[in-house]
C-alpha cells in the first residue's frame, strides 16, 4: 500500500473541525452545538434519522 | 487482529480494512488517535465520514464510520487484538439521499443493540419502513464491497478486487467475536 495511504491521525483540533462541519452538513447546527444537544438527549429517536447518527458517530472524537 | 504492541494490532486491523476499500476508493484513512487501550472507543473514518464518491452510472457515494477498542488478546493470539464497537456503512444516492447503510452501534443507541439494515425506499403501502431497523448478522465491509459491486453496478477500482476481498474478508472472519 503506498505511503500516503497511511492513516491520518487526526488532532483534537481537527476531531472538533470534522464534528463541526458534518453537524453544520447534516442537522444545520455547530459541533459544539450538536454535542451539547445529544449528551442533554433533546433529539427525539435518534436512531430513527441517519443524518443525526453520521454525527453521532463521531462523538468518541470529542469524549 | 492482533499484535505484540497496542499500535501494531491497530496497524494489523487497518491494513486490510484499507486494503478492502482500496477496490472501490482511495482509501484515505483517519482515526481519533486510536491506537491505546482505552475505555471509549476509537473512531475511524474514511475520508472524514463524508461520503466519497463511487464509480459507475449509478453515481453511489460511501460512508464509512467504525469505532473500535485495543483489548488485551485471549489465548494464544496477542497479547493485543481490536475488537470492534460499531459501524455505519451507508450508501447515497446521487443526489445526496441516503439509500441504504448496514449499522450497528450497542452504545450509541441502547435501544437498538443489534446490527441492522435501513432502507430508505420503502414503497406504498410499507412507508413505515422507512425507518425499520431490518435485523441483519454482523456485515463486513468486504461483504458490502461485494454487493455494491455484483447488485449496484459500482465499478471497482482494481482488477483483482475479487482476491483482494476474498482475503481481508478471511482475515476479518478468522478475528471476529460473534457473526
Amino acid at each position: 500500500m503506498k505511503a500516503e495511504y497511511e492513516p491520518e491521525t487526526l488532532s483534537e483540533d481537527q476531531a472538533r473541525e470534522l464534528i463541526d462541519r458534518l453537524a453544520r452538513r447534516y442537522v444545520g447546527i455547530s459541533g459544539p452545538e450538536f454535542v451539547r444537544r445529544w449528551n442533554a438527549g433533546e433529539f427525539d429517536r435518534p436512531e430513527r434519522d441517519p443524518r443525526l447518527m453520521r454525527v453521532a458517530m463521531l462523538l468518541p472524537l470529542v469524549r | 487482529m492482533s499484535g505484540r504492541t497496542q499500535a501494531e494490532a491497530v496497524h494489523n486491523f487497518l491494513e486490510p480494512v484499507r486494503e478492502a476499500l482500496s477496490c472501490l476508493v482511495v482509501p484515505a484513512i483517519q482515526v481519533g488517535g486510536g491506537y491505546h487501550a482505552s475505555a471509549e472507543p476509537h473512531v475511524m473514518v474514511l475520508s472524514g465520514g463524508e461520503p466519497v464518491r463511487l464509480d459507475g452510472d449509478l453515481r453511489l457515494a460511501l460512508t464509512v464510520q467504525h469505532h473500535y477498542r485495543v483489548v488485551e488478546a485471549e489465548g494464544d493470539a496477542g497479547p493485543w487484538k481490536v475488537r470492534s464497537a460499531a459501524y455505519i456503512y451507508a450508501v447515497d444516492d446521487r443526489e445526496g439521499n441516503e439509500l441504504l447503510s448496514y449499522h450497528w452501534h450497542p452504545l450509541t443507541t441502547p435501544d437498538v443493540p443489534f446490527a441492522h439494515l435501513h432502507f430508505r425506499r420503502p414503497a406504498e403501502p410499507y412507508q413505515q419502513l422507512l425507518h425499520a431497523h431490518f435485523p441483519t448478522g454482523r456485515v463486513s465491509m468486504e461483504r458490502l464491497i461485494r454487493f455494491l459491486i455484483h447488485e449496484l453496478q459500482v465499478e471497482p477500482r482494481r482488477d483483482d478486487w475479487p482476491k483482494v476481498i476474498e482475503r481481508t474478508n478471511a482475515q476479518f472472519e478468522e478475528w471476529r467475536t460473534w457473526a
